[in-house]
């Protein structure tokens, strides 16, 4: 059997992985919570879009009126908010990781 | 002044004091280690289990909740941490490889260390496993039988069967091994 300081020093190590293990549950939760927040919003805007477009290919007479005319301005805006969602995401799990980095090495 | 190792715990838990922790670990590892040893019949494997009891403990991802002592909720998660290995093991191997039975654990542990009480654990070894575990918690940790039924996962009135149940199946044994005068 290992001595009192060696079986402390192993509870610690063991205390140490237990926790980050913990958090790494946290986040992946919290991750998968907010995509599928993100996916409900999205399917309800997309939901919503038909009355979007109607109101924009109205605007016939400007520029770019091509994209905006109602056969394309619902990919488009389900586009737009795609890659701000994939921003948004990729900027939280930057920080959650920053955040976790940060506790570990503490 | 003497504190109670909920107090300790608690105080552990607020400010991670390295001595409370070593307090608490000079205090259980050695009774822990024998409960798991007779769960899982090898000392190295007794020895992770109580580090990793005492790991679950320290790190807070079990929550104490104060309806027990600190003892008992410890024991209780080294018996769940036992069973479970015990699991994973058979599920590998389909057998249970490294037991010592019929070996009382090394003589350094404290509470062998009388002829009498290795004698008794070695004959504990050769009982039921609820039969060992409730005697056990009972005559060596001297538990209560509501402490014992917390760590067993079992109803109180549960206890007092296996008890008396373990203490017919142990003076047979203890007469088997020799001790002719052996009492329930």
């Amino acid at each position: 059997m290992r001595n009192l300081d060696e079986q402390l020093r192993e509870i610690h190590t063991r205390s140490e992985k237990l926790k980050k293990a913990r958090r790494d549950r946290r986040v992946l939760a919290l991750g998968g919570l907010l995509t599928c927040a993100c996916l409900v919003l999205i399917v309800a805007v997309s939901l919503s879009l038909p009355s979007f477009s109607d109101a924009a290919a109205a605007q016939n007479s400007r520029y770019g009126s091509l994209i905006l005319a109602a056969p394309y301005l619902g990919y488009v805006i389900i586009g737009i908010l795609a890659f701000l969602l994939g921003i948004c995401v990729t900027l939280l799990c930057v920080h959650l990781a920053r955040r976790g980095r940060e506790a570990e090495d503490l | 002044m003497f504190e109670t190792d909920e107090t300790i715990y608690r105080r552990f838990l607020l400010g991670g004091s390295e001595d409370d922790l070593r307090l608490l670990l000079e205090r259980h590892r050695e009774g822990l280690t024998l409960f798991l040893h007779g769960i899982v019949h090898n000392l190295d494997d007794a020895e992770e289990l109580m580090l990793d009891a005492f790991a679950v403990a320290a790190s807070g991802t079990s929550r104490f909740s104060g309806k027990s002592s600190f003892r008992t909720w410890l024991f209780a998660i080294g018996r769940k941490l036992a069973v479970s290995h015990l699991r994973r093991q058979r599920f590998r191997s389909g057998s249970l490889e490294n037991r010592d039975d019929d070996a009382a654990p090394a003589p350094e542990l404290t509470l062998l260390r009388e002829e009498r009480n290795r004698q008794l654990y070695i004959a504990l070894g050769r009982l039921n496993e609820d039969y060992r575990q409730i005697l056990y918690l009972l005559y060596f940790e001297e538990m209560s039988h509501e402490e014992a039924a917390r760590v067993m996962g079992k109803t109180v009135r549960q206890t007092y069967n296996l008890a008396h149940r373990g203490r017919q199946a142990l003076k047979e044994t203890l007469e088997r091994m020799g001790f002719d005068h052996a009492e329930p």
